[in-house]
């Protein structure tokens, strides 16, 4: 029964060390190996590089490809006024120091053209593009997006693309992932 | 006996509070209003209230390089609208606005959206729970 005693001190250590690898903070990823050619691989892949924004942070290759053409986009896409209305959240200075406006956006819409062009280290796991842009679901969306404010985007994420100096035949493959959305959001 | 499992069952009942007590401290310390730091960025919008050429545009972009704290600009002639980011911590919004009015003789304001504005805007913003749980996870490791 003596043994009894010692099944708290058991449990206790049993949580600490679950507790303390739980805090230990990750700060990169894990590469993956490469397997097959993806767009992602094209972009560079997980080969991990400084973080130009970050100081001291690594980031995959492939994402940073990415992030920098996703960034050039939401500029493009915040100065269009065929469709920056939709993005009012950029500018989310407003309001109670609220400063992840843009960041969040960049880093979700990042994740989500990652996870569509083949990167395995990052999940997305957001809504649906179906359920993001169907305001039945959403409550965000007003209204349902038009094939015009499609197109917008498209022309926007193609500028974006072309101010980082893309090469043709991986915009093409963005161009015809981006592509296979359009049913998802314009639900008209 | 029956002293042992009191013993044993305290124990366990207050190991497990302690380190609920350290989870939810580490939790707050996590989740509290962080303040902003040298990696933040603002993105911020100017709309001029007359059309402009590319010349202009190109001027505008050149100044608005050299103001501190601006990292990113980009201005369309098209829709008169200046986008940029910059470092809260070296500069605000409406001073790099005012600044702005103040250097180019321009009808011009900063564009803020409301509150309203801000809750309908971007699809990709409204987050599964899912994704609001994974965050939250991915905060704490």
């Amino acid at each position: 029964m003596k043994k009894l005693s010692f099944l708290p001190l058991t449990i206790a250590a049993l949580c600490l060390v679950l507790l303390i690898d739980a805090c230990s903070k990750k700060s990169n990823p894990t590469p993956a190996a490469a397997a097959g050619t993806t767009l992602y691989d094209s972009l560079g892949g997980t080969a991990l590089v400084a973080d130009p924004a970050y100081p001291g942070a690594m980031i995959e290759k492939g994402r940073l490809g990415l992030r920098n053409v996703i960034d050039s986009t939401i500029f493009v896409i915040a100065a269009d006024s065929r469709i920056n209305a939709h993005f009012a959240v950029l500018l989310a200075e407003v309001g109670a120091k609220n400063f992840s406006g843009y960041t969040d956006l960049s880093e979700n819409l990042t994740t989500f053209v990652a996870n569509a062009t083949g990167a395995k280290d990052y999940v997305y796991i957001g809504l649906s593009m179906s359920d993001a842009h169907n305001p039945a679901v959403n409550p965000r969306m007003t209204g349902k997006a038009t094939s015009a404010d499609f197109d917008a985007f498209v022309s926007d994420l193609v500028a974006g693309a072309n101010k980082n100096k893309l090469p043709a035949n991986l915009l093409t493959s963005v161009g015809a992932i981006v592509e296979t959305l359009r049913a998802q959001v314009v639900q008209m | 006996m029956k002293t042992n499992i009191k013993k044993t069952l305290l124990w366990t009942f207050s190991v497990l509070l302690l380190l609920t007590v350290v989870l939810c401290v580490h939790i707050y310390f996590v989740y509290r209003p962080k303040a902003a730091d040298n990696n933040s960025r603002i993105m911020a919008r100017i709309d001029i209230k007359q059309p402009i050429n590319q010349d202009e545009a190109n001027k505008i972009a050149a100044w608005m390089y050299h103001q501190k704290g601006v990292d990113h600009v980009l201005v369309n002639p098209q829709t008169s609208i200046v986008v940029f980011t910059f470092a809260p911590l070296k500069t605000t919004g409406n001073q790099i606005a005012n600044n702005f009015k103040a250097t180019f003789n321009l009808k011009a304001d900063r564009f803020m959206p409301t509150a309203k504005d801000m809750k309908q805007s971007c699809p990709m913003a409204a987050s599964s729970y899912t994704y609001k749980i994974y965050k939250f996870i991915a905060n704490i490791i």
